[in-house]
């Protein structure tokens, strides 16, 4: 585990380096209970992120939500078959808590359902990154409700509602390994304050590959932050 | 001599524990002193299986009345109705209270609110916007085509959003995983609580319908929470008994911990039972027994007599209206005994 650690912190410094990103890197989320923050302070959305195991919040650019390799899944096709037909993989943070894996929810618990009409929007902007992004649900009888997909394009049917004072669990899907930037942008009407939106806000996600691949990436990235390292001096 | 008691009973198919006799006298009917009739308890209700209600909470709230006296947690029951959740956001929360006798419990939080709630003190809604019918491919939960009540994992506004958490329980001190065990349902129907797995697979965590054993049990995480899917087979009262199962790192037996039974009420909900009729204002005169009867306006109370207690007649029906109504039977001819109770269907 140690290693995954060091390999995930350099591979994220090394992306975040060569992106011309300021450093430190970002802190790594890779279990427990975090959700995607929808708050409303001084009359403008903030969206963050909440780290729900230790309290802390992080401003989206200060998170790396990590998929870990345990979210390795492979779509079984049926009504599954938006992420690929039967075999394809994927690398899922599951709506049902798997420990080895971040438990990721979408909150707007901080917000006070008596100043809002109706409920928040909370689309999908852009996403950018090795693969395609998803978010769906699952009814009672099983049936995956697609949130978000961005494999046929990204536009005003990519959304989900949050509902203010209340949070959701979903299925966060990513086709291929790497770090992924995956734009939000919540939008509401706030009783008083008006119709409000947060602009699209970036969150970093890092899907990372099978233990076995890790090891050779964590290897060339490595390298390349000891050239990195070595040309700055 | 003549000996006449007055009673009132309900639902009274198998005539069990229906009389309560409410004025005995040994004289004639003609005195002038009447001895008060006092209301007499309630039996436990039937028909929970019916299927139409006009209000449902007046109903809930008059039945939990006395329903939900037992309290589980070693303390006195709180007084007053207990509380209808809806809507809410509610998980069961376990908690954990070292060195008391019931050192691991759950309760129901209205996380909306930020309030907790004892399991007697707390009414859980399945709203009739939770009906549906099951699909073909699910016959696990009966046939398909059957009514079926669900509180769906993920959130509708219409309907309580139900989740079970350990957050409250403290890292490091309680080995994992903690079992929230089925241990009862008592119901016009079956009881069954799912997830569905991120592949699209079936987890089925508690289904009463296959019996109840160790294999009906939810494993909640400590410090976290989770989402559940909560299906009923019919609508009406159901009340479902959890026992939580944990023990400290390191030891060898399990925490004390209480069983809770938690109330279900899925509507629609069967008609409220009609009050006990109350009979009172007895005269006798030119043979016949005349007294008043008062009940739940609009209900119907069957008149019954007996000679002995033990062998019934029916006599007529009357309806209950806002104001006494006067009612008469025929006395016997001889001297004896004559019991009257009104009773309802």
């Amino acid at each position: 585990m140690n290693t995954d650690i060091l390999s995930r912190g350099m591979a994220v410094a090394c992306l975040l380096g060569t992106a011309g990103l300021p450093l430190p890197a970002a802190t790594p989320l890779s279990v427990g209970h975090a959700d995607v923050g929808i708050g409303y302070e001084s009359g403008a959305f903030n969206l963050h992120v909440h780290d729900e195991e230790n309290d802390i919040e992080y401003s989206p650019a200060d998170a790396l939500l990590v998929v870990g390799s345990a979210a390795l899944q492979f779509s079984p096709g049926g009504n599954l078959s938006f992420l690929g037909p039967a075999g394809t993989p994927v690398w899922v943070l599951p709506q049902q808590q798997n420990p080895e894996l971040l438990y990721l929810g979408i909150g707007a618990e901080e917000l006070v359902p008596a100043e809002w009409i109706g409920n928040i929007e909370f689309s999908l902007k852009s996403v950018s990154g090795p693969g395609e992004f998803f978010l769906w649900d699952t009814d009672p009888f099983g049936k995956p409700l697609v949130l978000m997909n961005s494999s046929n394009g990204v536009d005003a049917a990519d959304q989900t509602r949050a509902i203010p004072g209340s949070h959701s669990d979903y299925n966060w899907g990513f086709s291929a390994p790497g770090i992924y930037s995956v734009s939000f942008e919540a939008s509401g009407i706030h009783g008083t304050d008006g119709l409000q939106s947060s602009g699209p806000v970036a969150y970093q996600f890092e899907v990372v590959p099978e233990p076995g691949e890790l090891a050779m990436v964590a290897l060339g990235l490595g390298a390349m932050v000891l050239l990195l390292g070595n040309r700055k001096r | 001599m003549q000996m006449i008691f007055l009673g009132s009973a309900r639902a009274s198919r198998a005539d069990r524990g229906a009389l309560a006799p409410v004025g005995a006298r040994n004289r004639s009917l003609n005195g002038g002193d009447s001895t008060s009739p006092t209301r007499t308890a309630r039996a436990p209700s039937a028909a929970r299986e019916a299927r139409s209600l006009p209000n449902p909470t007046a109903w809930i709230r008059r039945l939990l009345g006395f329903a939900l006296s037992v309290s589980l947690f070693g303390a006195v029951a709180a007084e007053g109705d207990p509380v209808l959740l809806t809507r809410e956001h509610v998980d069961l929360q376990l908690l954990y209270a070292p060195g008391t006798t019931n050192e691991l419990y759950l309760v129901a939080r209205d996380e909306d609110q930020a309030t907790n709630y004892a399991s007697t003190n707390v009414v859980l809604v399945v709203r009739q916007a939770g009906e549906t019918v099951i699909p073909p491919g699910f016959e696990v939960f009966g046939e398909p085509g059957s009514p079926f009540w669900i509180l769906p994992a993920s959130q509708d506004p219409e309907l309580l959003y139900l989740g079970v958490s350990a957050e409250g329980i403290p890292r490091n001190v309680l080995a994992e995983p903690l079992s929230i065990q089925l241990v009862r349902v008592q119901a016009p129907g079956w009881f069954f609580v799912w997830q569905f797995d991120p592949g699209g697979s079936l987890d089925m965590k508690m289904d009463s319908r296959d019996g109840i054993g160790p294999a009906d049990v939810i494993q909640p995480i400590v410090g976290s929470h989770a989402h559940f899917n909560w299906g009923f087979s019919s609508n009406g009262f159901c009340d479902v008994t959890f026992r939580v199962e944990g023990r400290r790192l390191g030891a060898t037996t399990n925490l004390t911990a209480a069983e809770t039974t938690f109330r279900f009420a899925v509507e629609p909900l069967p008609p409220a039972p009609p009050e006990p009729a109350f009979l009172s204002q007895v005269t006798a005169s030119a043979g016949q027994l005349t007294c008043e009867l008062s009940g739940t306006a609009g209900a119907v109370y069957r008149l019954q007599t007996s000679p002995d207690l033990v062998k019934w007649e029916d006599g007529s029906a009357v309806t209950a209206e806002e104001s006494p109504v006067p009612v008469s039977v025929a006395l016997p001819l001889r001297a004896g005994a004559l019991f009257l109770r009104a009773v309802s269907p």
